[in-house]
Order: structure tokens, then sequence, then C-alpha cells
């Protein structure tokens, strides 16, 4: 019987070493969310980038988006030690395993730390990509690359003192060490400072209605108080276009609405949406439209580049 | 869905085509567009108008959809 063999249950294991074995580096960011990279989508760095910055661009409801959090500084490893103990005067043994836990610092205006602030306590896929351009990930049940679980937290010196600027701490609490260890795998791409970057959310809002034809702000609230950038001024050219709009209306927003045409409004600085208006005809008091711009993806084509829309909801 | 620019002016080209001219005048007349300007952008909408006949006055440029378009303003950030 093996020397790794145990009542018929064997623990198969051999201590080759493949040359592209690599060790995690120092982490240069994170990437959160539900994306799992196919082998086709890993199988070289422009492949994997290409995959990555399409996941990226993803609008934010969709299971595939990855947010990302760029330069994090100081990392630390928090894991606590396995516990152990022992009988008598016996051997020590090994209890239990501690979870890899991990913290970083970032330096981070209150806008940005508001918004992340909404991931805490969540349990979020994290891709850690380090500073040997290794995407580390984990490989799922169904053979593909993804992040591992980990309970995300963001916390820190939000007031700049005498002896610290304003930072933040974000740790990362991995749920398994299994996944984290034993599944983990990493795959090479090369990645910029700050790609991908991150969208900002631009907000529709509803300024007036004659029946069916909408005044629609697009603008994107700023970190200072009642101020907004005005996206409508921005892409005044690129957003008057019927195609870069969408809005659907029914049960779970489910029934396409046609919009048949959208211009600018140099007066008011906003849009000009018209929906056809047998369609609008056929809704009822009180019925509700679901207004949006499509996809990050799709705008970033039209050269609207950045963004994703917040829908806006009108009532008839 | 293919986009028709006209004075600044986003039409649903698909839509556009499915509506009778009357009709078609009638729902987007709030532009302030003329009859005849929206009857240019009926006619191009169901291929009917040549472009070039009509381009050197008041069409931007016709396109298949904005995420075709080989021309347009440089990226902004």
């Amino acid at each position: 019987m093996s020397l790794f063999s145990n009542c018929g249950t064997a623990t198969r294991t051999n201590t080759g070493s493949f040359d592209c074995d690599e060790a995690r580096k120092i982490p240069q960011k994170i990437g959160i969310g539900g994306k799992q990279f196919t082998t086709t989508e890993t199988a070289d760095s422009d492949s994997l980038k290409t995959a990555i910055l399409a996941a990226s661009k993803l609008p934010y409801d969709d299971s595939n988006k990855l947010l990302w959090i760029h330069n994090l500084l100081d990392p630390a490893d928090n894991t606590p030690e396995p516990t152990t103990g022992r009988v008598g005067q016996g051997p020590e043994q090994y209890l239990t395993e501690g979870l890899p836990k991990f913290t970083y610092s970032v330096e981070i205006g209150q806008d940005l730390y508001k918004r992340l602030r909404k991931l805490n306590k969540r349990r979020v896929p994290v891709f850690t990509y380090d500073d040997n351009d290794k995407l580390w990930g984990s490989k799922t049940s169904t053979g593909k690359f993804a992040g591992a679980t980990a309970l995300f937290f963001i916390y820190g010196a939000t007031q700049q003192t005498a002896s610290s600027p304003v930072f933040a701490k974000i740790t990362l609490s991995y749920v398994s060490a299994t996944q984290y260890h034993d599944d983990a795998f990493y795959a090479g791409v090369s990645l910029g400072d700050t790609e991908p970057e991150g969208l900002l959310d631009v907000e529709l809002s509803k300024i007036s209605n004659s029946t069916n034809v909408y005044k629609i702000d697009v603008k994107a609230p700023t970190a200072e108080f009642g101020k907004y950038k005005n996206f409508a001024v921005t892409y005044s050219v690129e957003l008057a276009s019927a195609s870069l709009w969408a809005a659907k209306s029914g049960i779970n927003y489910a029934t396409s609405m046609p919009i048949t045409s959208v211009a600018y409004d140099a007066a008011l600085q906003c849009f000009t949406v018209t929906l056809d208006t047998t369609a609008y005809g056929l809704l009822s008091a009180g019925d509700k439209i679901k207004l949006y711009l499509v996809s990050p993806a799709t705008l970033d084509a039209a050269n609207i580049v950045g963004v994703e829309s917040v829908p806006v909801i009108l009532v008839k | 869905m293919a986009d028709i620019k006209y004075e600044g002016i986003g039409f649903n080209g698909d839509w556009v085509k499915e509506q009778t001219l009357a009709d078609f005048q009638a729902h987007e007349a709030h532009h302030g567009l003329s009859e005849a300007q929206l009857k240019e952008v009926w006619q191009l909408a169901r291929g009917t108008k040549d472009v070039e006949d009509v381009s050197k006055g008041t069409v931007d440029a016709p396109i298949e959809s904005a995420s075709t378009a080989s021309t347009g303003p440089a990226k902004k950030k």
C-alpha cells in the first residue's frame, strides 16, 4: 500500500513542477464580478484582454459584468494561523485552516468610496491582477476561469489628519481555502495601470412631456452637491440617434416600444425623445415605460465612451 | 435599427419606412421641419430618394446604425 493511502483512500500527488508554475506576486488591481472566461478567451494575452474589456463594458445588471479597483497599495496578508491542539502529551495536530484574507489600501475620493461601500459584506467573485501580468482566479466545476469568492469590505481613514492622508482599506476574506488554493489558476494578460477603465453612471430623467414626446435630461451627478455633468451637451450629436435609445413597457418591461426619433434640444440642453404614438396609445394611464440608453459597448462604438445609463421610469 | 440623421435629428429608419407619408409627417411635426423636409426623410427611409440628391442640402448622413457608422466625431473623454 502506498505511503499516501489510508484504508484505500489514496491521496494522489507528486512534486514535479512546470516551468510555468508561478507564485502570486504583488497585487495591482482586483476585478469583481461574475465573468467566467472560457479556454478560448484565455488562449493568449490579447484574447483575454479583449474578453476582459468586453466584460467591463457590460451593463451593471449583467451577470458577466466586471468592476475594477486599480492601484492597490500596501498589500497585507491577514490570513489567520491554523488552529492546533493535542491530546495530552500527544503530537500537535492541525485542527482548522485559516481562510485567506488580504487587505489593500487605495487612495480614493469620497464619491468612489461611497459607491464601493455598496459592495460591503457582499460575497463576490474576485480576480487579482499582479505585477507579473498574471490574472489570478479559480477554475470552476465547468472548466471555466472565474474569480474566487470573497467577502468584500471597504473602510478606512476618510478624513485627512495631521499624520495621515486619506485612504481606504479593502479587505477580501475568501470563503474557501480549497477554492483559493487548490482550484487556483492564472492567465497571462497585459493590462495598463488604469485598464479597464470604470464606467460612469449617467442618469436619465424626465423634464416634461407632451403625450408621447418626452424631454429627457442625461446627467451624471458629481461629488459636488447639486452639480452634474451634462452628457446631453457633451454628446449632443452622438446621442441624437434613435438606435442608441431603448424603451420598454409591460410586465417586467418585456415589451419593446419603438422610439421614432431623438433630437437634441439646445435650449433646454436635453433630448427630445419621441415614442411611437400607436404603442404609446395602447398603454393605460399610470402604465410605466423604462427608457434607457443601449449597452455601454454599443455606446462606446458610437464614440460615447465610458458611460452606462441609469434608466428612467416614465409614467403615462 | 437603421438611423437616418437629418438636420441633427436621429430618426428610426425602420419605423419611418413602415409609415404612410401623412402619418409620418403628423407624428414628427414637433421637430419643426417643413413638410418637404419630412418627406425627404420618409423617402430616404424607403430608399426612394437618392442620398446624393439631398445630401448637398440638409441631410447629415444616413447611416446603417450607430455602431457601423464609418464617419463620426472624434472620441470624447
